[in-house]
């Protein structure tokens, strides 16, 4: 089977130096390097999923996939196609047919102007898709699939009406408009509320039964990402450190920064002690220099040959990646 | 002995769009040395009730009826000086969005200093002298006391914040959702913290939180709050077998556990309350499980079922025996 997705080398990196005149004179090149040459492949029908810290580059890879933002160097291949190469707007219009974004945030990037039922129609009117009575049936199609109901109470409200949860099902529902065949999550839970989270998780993990959907999903609760997630991707200060099935991140990570993620996850049962997190200070901003040799040595509670070194991703056994010389010594 | 005492609490907003009844006829009671957690969604009343023990209500709500005790002695009728003796040195609180608490205009060290001195009768060196072991305490080199907050992670802000709070003494510590907006990681390291100093200082402690993992392991009590209302209350270790309330045990399940093998989870119907028109008899009704005909007209009081544990259920007879 061909992966639907494959980045290769991917690299973002963003310009430090406050003006022209400085970029100009200064010979010092000080960039932030958001992404720094990752490359993974995700499969048709598997949810990939990308964890992490803030500022480790996640949401950054996430929209590079999309094609919101343009890689330093590298490529993103979208179902044999380089979309660096895609220039004409028809043919970008055409893209994000089959991809689209689930955002944060959807107290934010709702309109406040239109009603739900324009929002949700807006997509096919945009692309001239179908006239106006099929598109309010497909509207009407598509929030039954993502549980909007009252349907007749909630298509003319406007999003400051609905709650958190309905947000959120308004802003999948949009996305699933189109029928795209790839969805990229950023955080869809992180903004709303315990009791409805779980709803939304299981909306999405049926969505991707039901239409076969191939999701790249991005969180920074790595027990999150086991629920939803095929294969997971762990970054660090843009470099994915550790990436492997699920179940083997979760109950067998190799990495240290991985099993430090895994520690701190706190269990949910008094009777389980939660084990001492076994890294100690904080992530380095990657603004300044990266440290020499592995980017996480100085935290790490191993650290021998890596303070000169840094080790590449290498898989270890099959489909089991680790960026790290520990394991591998084994 | 208990340290605090919360009696019919009843703490209402007064907006120009209505009534809210944030905190509904509350009570519950803190003994010495132990530590409750008071978990619920947002808008449930949880920091609500840590306003009102620390008479901080912002208007428009006010504090309309009940009592809250501390040391045997009622807060609610004390004046603002009284109260100043009381906040800080006997009750502290380490507030939500701690990175937002602090004065970007002065060092950390002078901020915390001069906590201890409006509350102490020190002078400036002793109280610098404090301020740098408490610093210490936290995990902090002392010669950040003469950073900024701005120069300071969220973690070390944190940190700060929990140092400030120690400043005077207390004896009774609330703590308002510490680790939120904190990465993974720091956040396990706060909590780590807190328990440690708990144990180390004999603090009393409210801890205000959504995640009730996090109560699993740091508090000995637990007290679930849903629309203004506590529902459910006992102690930690039987929270998680022995839970009773279809909220409670809802909100457990909505967790997943990371160290046990992958299980579906189940997510509470419905929407979270609004608190503007809360529904008549119990605030749950309309997403429970267990709903009956009885829970949509009357109200259900919170109930002693067992030793410590207490339940606002009008079903909790038949859901105990069918567990």
């Amino acid at each position: 089977m061909e992966p639907i997705i494959v980045a290769k080398n991917l690299t973002k990196l963003y310009d430090l130096r406050s003006s022209f005149l400085e970029s100009f004179f200064s010979k010092e090149e000080r960039y932030l390097r958001a992404v720094d040459n990752i490359s993974f492949n995700i499969m048709p029908g598997e949810t990939f999923g990308l964890v992490g810290e803030s500022g480790c580059g996640k949401t950054t890879t996430g929209r590079l996939v999309i094609n919101t933002i343009r890689p330093t160097s590298g490529q993103v291949i979208f179902e044999g196609r380089d979309l660096s190469t895609v220039r004409e707007r028809d043919e970008l219009k055409k893209l994000a047919l089959k991809m689209q974004m689930i955002f944060q945030d959807p107290y934010e990037y709702l309109s406040p102007w239109l009603n739900i039922k324009d929002t949700l129609a807006e997509p096919l009117r945009i692309h001239n898709m179908l006239d106006e009575e099929k598109i309010e049936a497909k509207v009407r199609e598509v929030m039954e699939t993502v549980g909007l109901t009252p349907q007749n109470m909630i298509l003319p409200k406007y999003s400051y009406g609905l709650s958190g949860g309905q947000r959120q099902r308004v802003m999948i529902a949009r996305a699933l408009m189109l029928n795209p065949s790839f969805i990229v999550a950023d955080e869809p839970v992180s903004m709303l509320d315990v009791s409805i989270r779980v709803g939304v998780l299981n909306l999405l993990r049926e969505l991707k039964r039901k239409f076969n959907l191939t999701n790249l999903f991005i969180t920074h609760d790595i027990a999150i990402s086991r629920y939803m997630c095929d294969r997971i991707a762990v970054m660090y200060l843009g470099k994915i450190v550790e990436m492997g099935p699920a179940e083997y991140i979760i109950n067998d990570p190799q990495h240290p920064y991985t099993q430090a993620l895994v520690a701190a996850v706190p269990a949910p049962d008094p009777a389980v002690k939660t084990q001492e997190i076994p890294i100690k200070g904080r992530i380095p901003t990657s603004a300044g220099k990266l440290p020499p040799g592995c980017r996480f040595s100085p935290r790490c509670p191993y650290g021998e040959s890596c303070k000169t070194e840094e080790p590449g991703l290498v898989e270890y056994e099959e489909g089991r990646f680790v960026m790290c010389f520990r394991p591998l010594k084994k | 002995m208990s340290v605090l005492k919360v009696q019919n609490l009843k703490t209402h907003f007064f907006t120009p769009f209505g009534l809210v009844k944030a905190v509904d006829d509350v009570s519950f009671e803190m003994k010495k040395g132990k530590a409750l957690g008071l978990a619920g969604e947002s808008g449930c009343g949880k920091t609500t009730i840590a306003y009102s023990i620390m008479s901080l209500v912002p208007n428009p709500g006010r504090i309309v009826e009940g009592k809250i005790l501390y040391n045997g002695r009622d807060l609610v009728p004390l004046n603002e000086e009284e109260l100043r003796r009381i906040r800080w040195k006997e009750i502290s609180m380490v507030f939500q969005g701690a990175m937002a608490s602090f004065n970007p205009l002065f060092k950390i060290g002078d901020q915390i200093s001069e906590a201890i001195l409006t509350h102490e009768k020190v002078n400036k060196k002793e109280a610098m002298r404090r301020t740098n072991e408490l610093l210490e305490l936290v995990g902090i080199d002392s010669v950040r006391a003469n950073n900024y907050p701005w120069e300071l992670s969220g973690g070390m802000k944190q940190r700060s914040m929990i140092a400030m709070a120690l400043s005077c003494n207390p004896s009774l510590l609330i703590a308002d959702e510490p680790t939120t907006a904190l990465d993974v990681i720091v956040s396990a390291q706060i909590m780590d913290l807190i328990k440690e100093l708990r144990t180390r200082l004999d603090l009393t402690m409210l801890l205000i939180t959504h995640d009730i993992s996090v109560i699993a392991q740091t508090c000995d009590e637990l007290a679930v709050m849903y629309g203004g209302k506590l529902v459910e209350k006992t102690d930690v270790s039987k929270i998680f077998t022995d839970s009773v309330h279809p909220y409670t045990t809802a909100l457990i399940k909505a967790f997943p556990n990371i160290r046990s093998p992958k299980q579906d989870l189940e997510g509470i119907p419905g929407n979270p309350l609004d608190l503007m028109n809360p529904p008549a008899g119990c605030r749950f009704a309309p997403r429970c499980p267990h709903v009956q005909p009885r829970c949509m007209g009357d109200d259900p009081v919170l109930t002693e079922i067992a030793a410590n544990h207490y339940v606002a259920c009008h079903q909790w007879e038949e859901i105990y025996e069918t567990r």
